[in-house]
Protein backbone atom coordinates (compact mmCIF):
# COMPACT_ATOMS: atom_id res chain seq x y z
CA UNK A 1 0.00 0.00 0.00
CA UNK A 2 2.39 2.23 0.87
CA UNK A 3 4.28 2.11 -2.34
CA UNK A 4 0.92 2.60 -4.21
CA UNK A 5 0.60 5.65 -1.92
CA UNK A 6 4.15 6.60 -2.93
CA UNK A 7 3.73 5.90 -6.59
CA UNK A 8 0.91 8.78 -6.82
CA UNK A 9 1.66 12.36 -7.08
CA UNK A 10 2.64 14.02 -3.71
CA UNK A 11 -0.58 16.03 -3.70
CA UNK A 12 -3.39 13.11 -3.76
CA UNK A 13 -0.98 11.05 -0.93
CA UNK A 14 -2.76 12.49 2.05
CA UNK A 15 -6.34 11.79 0.46
CA UNK A 16 -5.55 8.30 -0.51
CA UNK A 17 -3.97 7.23 3.21
CA UNK A 18 -7.60 9.15 4.42
CA UNK A 19 -9.38 7.06 2.23
CA UNK A 20 -7.72 3.82 3.00
CA UNK A 21 -8.75 4.76 6.52
CA UNK A 22 -12.41 5.15 5.76
CA UNK A 23 -12.49 1.94 3.43
CA UNK A 24 -10.90 -0.15 6.22
CA UNK A 25 -13.19 1.33 9.05
CA UNK A 26 -16.35 1.10 6.80
CA UNK A 27 -15.50 -2.68 6.09
CA UNK A 28 -14.65 -2.80 9.83
CA UNK A 29 -18.67 -1.45 10.66
CA UNK A 30 -19.59 -3.61 8.09
CA UNK A 31 -18.34 -7.39 9.44
CA UNK A 32 -18.96 -6.19 12.89
CA UNK A 33 -22.85 -5.56 12.30
CA UNK A 34 -22.67 -8.67 10.69
CA UNK A 35 -21.68 -10.61 14.04
CA UNK A 36 -23.74 -8.41 16.45
CA UNK A 37 -26.73 -9.32 14.06
CA UNK A 38 -25.90 -13.16 15.04
CA UNK A 39 -25.47 -12.52 18.75
CA UNK A 40 -28.47 -10.17 18.71
CA UNK A 41 -31.15 -12.93 16.55
CA UNK A 42 -29.34 -15.63 19.07
CA UNK A 43 -30.24 -14.04 22.11
CA UNK A 44 -33.97 -13.29 20.63
CA UNK A 45 -34.22 -16.85 19.86
CA UNK A 46 -33.28 -18.19 22.93
CA UNK A 47 -35.16 -15.77 25.05
CA UNK A 48 -38.17 -16.52 22.80
CA UNK A 49 -37.65 -19.93 22.90
CA UNK A 50 -37.42 -20.44 26.52
CA UNK A 51 -40.37 -18.20 27.46
CA UNK A 52 -42.41 -20.69 25.23
CA UNK A 53 -41.25 -24.28 26.12
CA UNK A 54 -39.69 -23.69 29.81
CA UNK A 55 -40.48 -21.46 32.80
CA UNK A 56 -37.04 -20.82 33.36
CA UNK A 57 -37.39 -17.01 33.45
CA UNK A 58 -39.77 -17.21 35.77
CA UNK A 59 -37.90 -19.54 38.12
CA UNK A 60 -34.87 -17.28 37.78
CA UNK A 61 -35.44 -13.69 37.52
CA UNK A 62 -31.92 -12.59 36.80
CA UNK A 63 -32.24 -14.85 33.27
CA UNK A 64 -33.95 -12.32 32.08
CA UNK A 65 -31.74 -9.79 33.44
CA UNK A 66 -29.61 -11.40 31.40
CA UNK A 67 -31.24 -11.12 28.35
CA UNK A 68 -31.80 -7.31 28.83
CA UNK A 69 -28.33 -7.27 29.34
CA UNK A 70 -26.98 -8.65 26.48
CA UNK A 71 -29.76 -6.90 24.41
CA UNK A 72 -28.91 -2.98 25.85
CA UNK A 73 -24.87 -3.97 25.32
CA UNK A 74 -25.73 -4.80 21.87
CA UNK A 75 -27.77 -1.74 21.73
CA UNK A 76 -24.54 0.02 22.84
CA UNK A 77 -22.18 -0.93 20.46
CA UNK A 78 -24.82 -0.39 17.59
CA UNK A 79 -24.73 3.18 18.39
CA UNK A 80 -21.12 2.87 18.54
CA UNK A 81 -21.11 2.14 15.10
CA UNK A 82 -23.17 3.87 14.00
CA UNK A 83 -21.25 7.49 14.84
CA UNK A 84 -19.12 8.88 11.89
CA UNK A 85 -16.04 11.02 11.31
CA UNK A 86 -17.22 14.22 10.15
CA UNK A 87 -15.83 14.61 6.06
CA UNK A 88 -12.31 15.04 5.47
CA UNK A 89 -11.51 18.91 4.47
CA UNK A 90 -9.39 17.18 1.99
CA UNK A 91 -11.94 16.02 -0.16
CA UNK A 92 -12.33 19.87 -1.17
CA UNK A 93 -12.75 21.41 -4.80
CA UNK A 94 -9.55 21.98 -6.09
CA UNK A 95 -9.21 22.89 -10.19
CA UNK A 96 -7.37 20.70 -12.56
CA UNK A 97 -6.58 21.18 -16.03
CA UNK A 98 -8.64 19.11 -18.60
CA UNK A 99 -9.26 15.20 -17.77
CA UNK A 100 -7.26 14.31 -20.49
CA UNK A 101 -4.36 16.34 -19.65
CA UNK A 102 -4.79 15.02 -16.02
CA UNK A 103 -4.44 11.57 -17.41
CA UNK A 104 -1.33 12.29 -18.89
CA UNK A 105 -0.17 13.70 -15.78
CA UNK A 106 -1.19 11.12 -13.74
CA UNK A 107 0.95 8.85 -16.27
CA UNK A 108 3.71 10.55 -15.50
CA UNK A 109 3.76 10.02 -12.03
CA UNK A 110 3.68 6.04 -12.60
CA UNK A 111 6.74 5.47 -14.09
CA UNK A 112 5.41 3.66 -16.29
CA UNK A 113 8.00 0.00 -17.29
CA UNK A 114 8.99 0.05 -21.11
CA UNK A 115 6.72 -3.24 -21.31
CA UNK A 116 3.44 -1.47 -21.02
CA UNK A 117 2.13 0.75 -23.61
CA UNK A 118 -0.56 3.30 -22.54
CA UNK A 119 -2.38 4.83 -24.98
CA UNK A 120 -4.76 7.91 -24.85
CA UNK A 121 -7.76 7.78 -27.05
CA UNK A 122 -9.68 10.80 -26.79
CA UNK A 123 -11.74 11.53 -30.32
CA UNK A 124 -12.49 14.94 -30.80
CA UNK A 125 -16.30 14.64 -31.07
CA UNK A 126 -16.21 12.98 -27.24
CA UNK A 127 -13.49 15.50 -26.11
CA UNK A 128 -14.48 16.65 -22.65
CA UNK A 129 -15.19 20.30 -22.05
CA UNK A 130 -12.47 22.16 -19.50
CA UNK A 131 -13.93 21.36 -16.05
CA UNK A 132 -12.93 21.44 -12.23
CA UNK A 133 -11.95 17.72 -11.56
CA UNK A 134 -11.97 17.55 -7.56
CA UNK A 135 -9.43 15.92 -6.05
CA UNK A 136 -10.71 12.87 -5.01
CA UNK A 137 -12.20 12.27 -8.36
CA UNK A 138 -8.29 12.74 -9.21
CA UNK A 139 -7.55 10.03 -7.09
CA UNK A 140 -9.88 7.38 -7.94
CA UNK A 141 -8.85 8.28 -11.81
CA UNK A 142 -5.37 7.38 -10.90
CA UNK A 143 -6.03 4.56 -8.43
CA UNK A 144 -7.81 2.91 -12.06
CA UNK A 145 -5.02 4.02 -14.16
CA UNK A 146 -2.64 2.45 -11.82
CA UNK A 147 -4.47 -1.11 -11.10
CA UNK A 148 -4.34 -1.64 -15.11
CA UNK A 149 -1.19 -0.78 -15.08
CA UNK A 150 -0.29 -3.14 -12.86
CA UNK A 151 -2.34 -5.76 -14.15
CA UNK A 152 -0.66 -5.23 -17.81
CA UNK A 153 3.09 -5.34 -16.14
CA UNK A 154 1.73 -8.89 -13.90
CA UNK A 155 0.61 -10.60 -17.78
CA UNK A 156 4.06 -9.69 -18.88
CA UNK A 157 3.29 -6.09 -20.95
CA UNK A 158 0.54 -4.93 -22.97
CA UNK A 159 -1.39 -1.94 -23.31
CA UNK A 160 -3.88 0.29 -21.28
CA UNK A 161 -6.28 2.30 -23.32
CA UNK A 162 -7.62 5.07 -21.64
CA UNK A 163 -11.06 7.00 -23.15
CA UNK A 164 -13.41 9.41 -22.65
CA UNK A 165 -16.84 9.67 -23.76
CA UNK A 166 -20.35 10.93 -23.03
CA UNK A 167 -23.26 9.32 -22.82
CA UNK A 168 -26.10 8.45 -20.23
CA UNK A 169 -26.24 12.23 -19.05
CA UNK A 170 -22.74 12.22 -18.28
CA UNK A 171 -19.43 11.40 -18.95
CA UNK A 172 -17.36 8.76 -18.73
CA UNK A 173 -13.67 7.84 -18.18
CA UNK A 174 -12.94 4.22 -19.74
CA UNK A 175 -9.41 2.60 -18.68
CA UNK A 176 -9.19 -0.78 -20.39
CA UNK A 177 -6.33 -3.32 -19.66
CA UNK A 178 -6.22 -7.59 -19.77
CA UNK A 179 -7.82 -9.09 -16.92
CA UNK A 180 -9.20 -12.64 -16.39
CA UNK A 181 -13.10 -12.07 -16.92
CA UNK A 182 -14.13 -14.10 -13.74
CA UNK A 183 -12.33 -11.54 -11.44
CA UNK A 184 -14.56 -8.50 -12.09
CA UNK A 185 -16.90 -8.98 -9.29
CA UNK A 186 -14.15 -9.79 -6.92
CA UNK A 187 -12.04 -7.06 -7.29
CA UNK A 188 -14.65 -5.07 -6.00
CA UNK A 189 -14.31 -6.78 -2.88
CA UNK A 190 -12.34 -4.82 0.10
CA UNK A 191 -9.22 -6.26 0.75
CA UNK A 192 -9.43 -8.48 -2.41
CA UNK A 193 -5.61 -8.33 -4.52
CA UNK A 194 -3.13 -10.81 -5.78
CA UNK A 195 -0.67 -9.25 -5.84
CA UNK A 196 2.07 -9.34 -2.76
CA UNK A 197 2.17 -5.93 -0.86
CA UNK A 198 -0.87 -4.44 -1.30
CA UNK A 199 -4.11 -4.12 0.82
CA UNK A 200 -7.16 -4.42 -2.16
CA UNK A 201 -8.71 -1.40 -1.31
CA UNK A 202 -8.22 0.91 -4.39
CA UNK A 203 -11.25 -0.31 -6.26
CA UNK A 204 -13.30 0.61 -3.36
CA UNK A 205 -11.78 3.76 -2.34
CA UNK A 206 -12.26 4.97 -6.39
CA UNK A 207 -16.39 3.45 -5.88
CA UNK A 208 -16.36 5.49 -2.63
CA UNK A 209 -14.72 8.54 -3.96
CA UNK A 210 -16.75 8.46 -6.98
CA UNK A 211 -20.18 8.08 -5.39
CA UNK A 212 -19.21 11.03 -3.15
CA UNK A 213 -19.51 13.35 -6.58
CA UNK A 214 -22.95 11.30 -7.63
CA UNK A 215 -20.78 9.28 -10.21
CA UNK A 216 -20.27 5.27 -10.35
CA UNK A 217 -17.93 3.08 -10.96
CA UNK A 218 -18.34 0.07 -13.25
CA UNK A 219 -16.27 -2.68 -14.31
CA UNK A 220 -17.21 -4.82 -17.42
CA UNK A 221 -15.76 -7.38 -18.84
CA UNK A 222 -15.21 -9.41 -22.20
CA UNK A 223 -12.55 -11.38 -24.51
CA UNK A 224 -10.38 -10.97 -21.72
CA UNK A 225 -10.21 -7.11 -21.48
CA UNK A 226 -11.38 -5.75 -18.02
CA UNK A 227 -12.74 -2.06 -18.57
CA UNK A 228 -12.88 0.21 -15.19
CA UNK A 229 -15.70 3.01 -16.24
CA UNK A 230 -16.30 6.18 -14.29
CA UNK A 231 -19.50 8.42 -15.20
CA UNK A 232 -20.07 11.44 -13.62
CA UNK A 233 -23.05 13.59 -14.17
CA UNK A 234 -23.14 16.38 -16.30
CA UNK B 1 -58.47 -22.14 8.44
CA UNK B 2 -55.15 -20.21 8.77
CA UNK B 3 -53.04 -19.19 6.11
CA UNK B 4 -50.17 -21.16 4.95
CA UNK B 5 -47.14 -20.15 6.23
CA UNK B 6 -44.94 -17.60 4.18
CA UNK B 7 -42.32 -19.21 2.14
CA UNK B 8 -38.92 -17.24 2.29
CA UNK B 9 -35.57 -17.13 0.46
CA UNK B 10 -32.87 -16.31 2.62
CA UNK B 11 -29.75 -15.44 0.70
CA UNK B 12 -26.30 -15.01 2.77
CA UNK B 13 -22.86 -16.08 2.49
CA UNK B 14 -22.04 -15.79 5.91
CA UNK B 15 -23.08 -18.95 7.63
CA UNK B 16 -23.36 -18.33 10.68
CA UNK B 17 -25.97 -15.51 10.21
CA UNK B 18 -28.00 -17.29 8.23
CA UNK B 19 -28.41 -20.46 10.28
CA UNK B 20 -29.44 -17.68 12.84
CA UNK B 21 -31.58 -15.81 11.30
CA UNK B 22 -33.31 -18.62 9.33
CA UNK B 23 -34.15 -20.16 12.91
CA UNK B 24 -35.62 -16.98 14.31
CA UNK B 25 -37.39 -16.79 10.86
CA UNK B 26 -38.90 -20.35 10.81
CA UNK B 27 -39.37 -19.96 14.66
CA UNK B 28 -41.58 -16.67 13.31
CA UNK B 29 -43.40 -18.79 11.08
CA UNK B 30 -42.21 -18.86 7.65
CA UNK B 31 -40.95 -21.41 5.76
CA UNK B 32 -37.47 -20.47 4.87
CA UNK B 33 -35.06 -22.11 2.08
CA UNK B 34 -31.44 -20.90 1.99
CA UNK B 35 -28.74 -20.34 -0.63
CA UNK B 36 -25.40 -19.37 0.57
CA UNK B 37 -24.93 -17.48 -3.39
CA UNK B 38 -26.37 -15.80 -6.09
CA UNK B 39 -26.00 -18.85 -8.31
CA UNK B 40 -27.52 -20.99 -5.67
CA UNK B 41 -30.64 -18.28 -5.05
CA UNK B 42 -31.09 -18.04 -8.91
CA UNK B 43 -31.23 -21.97 -9.52
CA UNK B 44 -33.90 -21.97 -6.79
CA UNK B 45 -35.63 -19.03 -8.45
CA UNK B 46 -35.93 -20.81 -11.42
CA UNK B 47 -37.89 -23.63 -9.94
CA UNK B 48 -39.96 -22.22 -6.91
CA UNK B 49 -41.25 -19.19 -6.31
CA UNK B 50 -41.67 -17.34 -2.64
CA UNK B 51 -43.45 -15.12 -0.82
CA UNK B 52 -40.20 -13.19 0.56
CA UNK B 53 -36.75 -12.89 -0.49
CA UNK B 54 -34.50 -11.86 1.68
CA UNK B 55 -30.95 -10.77 0.08
CA UNK B 56 -27.69 -9.85 1.44
CA UNK B 57 -25.91 -7.70 -0.78
CA UNK B 58 -22.01 -8.56 -0.49
CA UNK B 59 -21.37 -11.85 -1.76
CA UNK B 60 -18.92 -14.21 -2.78
CA UNK B 61 -19.73 -14.47 -6.30
CA UNK B 62 -21.54 -10.82 -6.91
CA UNK B 63 -24.34 -8.25 -5.38
CA UNK B 64 -27.08 -9.33 -4.38
CA UNK B 65 -28.97 -6.81 -6.01
CA UNK B 66 -27.95 -8.14 -9.28
CA UNK B 67 -30.85 -10.45 -8.81
CA UNK B 68 -33.56 -8.02 -7.42
CA UNK B 69 -34.66 -7.19 -11.50
CA UNK B 70 -35.28 -10.66 -12.92
CA UNK B 71 -36.70 -11.51 -9.23
CA UNK B 72 -39.39 -9.02 -9.72
CA UNK B 73 -39.95 -9.60 -13.48
CA UNK B 74 -40.57 -13.27 -12.92
CA UNK B 75 -41.52 -13.43 -9.57
CA UNK B 76 -43.59 -9.80 -9.44
CA UNK B 77 -45.60 -10.72 -6.09
CA UNK B 78 -42.10 -11.61 -4.38
CA UNK B 79 -42.05 -9.01 -1.33
CA UNK B 80 -38.26 -8.36 -1.88
CA UNK B 81 -36.10 -7.45 1.70
CA UNK B 82 -32.53 -6.29 0.90
CA UNK B 83 -30.17 -7.09 4.11
CA UNK B 84 -26.98 -4.92 4.13
CA UNK B 85 -24.23 -4.18 6.46
CA UNK B 86 -23.94 -0.60 5.45
CA UNK B 87 -26.34 2.31 5.40
CA UNK B 88 -28.31 1.88 1.88
CA UNK B 89 -30.08 4.30 -0.41
CA UNK B 90 -33.01 3.00 -1.60
CA UNK B 91 -32.92 0.81 -4.38
CA UNK B 92 -35.50 -0.07 -7.31
CA UNK B 93 -37.76 -2.54 -6.86
CA UNK B 94 -36.77 -3.79 -3.03
CA UNK B 95 -39.61 -3.48 -0.77
CA UNK B 96 -37.67 -2.96 2.13
CA UNK B 97 -34.40 -2.45 3.61
CA UNK B 98 -33.17 -3.87 6.57
CA UNK B 99 -29.92 -3.07 8.11
CA UNK B 100 -28.60 -5.99 9.78
CA UNK B 101 -28.21 -6.22 13.66
CA UNK B 102 -31.40 -4.61 13.18
CA UNK B 103 -33.57 -5.29 16.51
CA UNK B 104 -35.14 -8.64 15.79
CA UNK B 105 -38.99 -7.43 16.82
CA UNK B 106 -38.66 -4.31 14.32
CA UNK B 107 -36.56 -6.70 11.50
CA UNK B 108 -39.83 -9.35 11.79
CA UNK B 109 -42.68 -6.22 12.25
CA UNK B 110 -40.84 -4.79 8.84
CA UNK B 111 -41.29 -8.52 7.08
CA UNK B 112 -44.83 -8.26 7.89
CA UNK B 113 -45.75 -4.86 7.01
CA UNK B 114 -44.06 -5.04 3.79
CA UNK B 115 -45.36 -8.56 3.04
CA UNK B 116 -48.68 -7.31 3.52
CA UNK B 117 -48.57 -4.19 1.41
CA UNK B 118 -47.04 -6.29 -1.44
CA UNK B 119 -50.26 -9.08 -0.73
CA UNK B 120 -52.51 -5.94 -1.09
CA UNK B 121 -51.31 -4.39 -4.14
CA UNK B 122 -50.03 -7.41 -5.72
Amino acid sequence: MTRQILSCPPRLQALWRSAAVDETVSSLRHDLRNKLASIRNSNFYIRRRAEKTTTLLKDDPKVGEFFGLVESELDLCTQLLAVKAAPSPLSAVIVRPLVSELIGELLQSLQLPKSVEVRLASPPAAKLPAAAVPLDVELALFVLIENAVEAAVEAGGGKVSLEERTDKGGFWIDVNSACEPQETQAWLRPFYTRKPGRMGLGLKIAKRLTAGWAGKLELTAANGTLRASLWFPA
Amino acid sequence: MSAPAPTLLLLDDDETGRFVLAAMLEDSGYRVTEASSIAGARALLETQAFDVAILDLELGDGHGSDLIPALARAHPHTMIAVLSGRDLEPIPHADTIITKAIEPTELLARLERALTIKRAIG
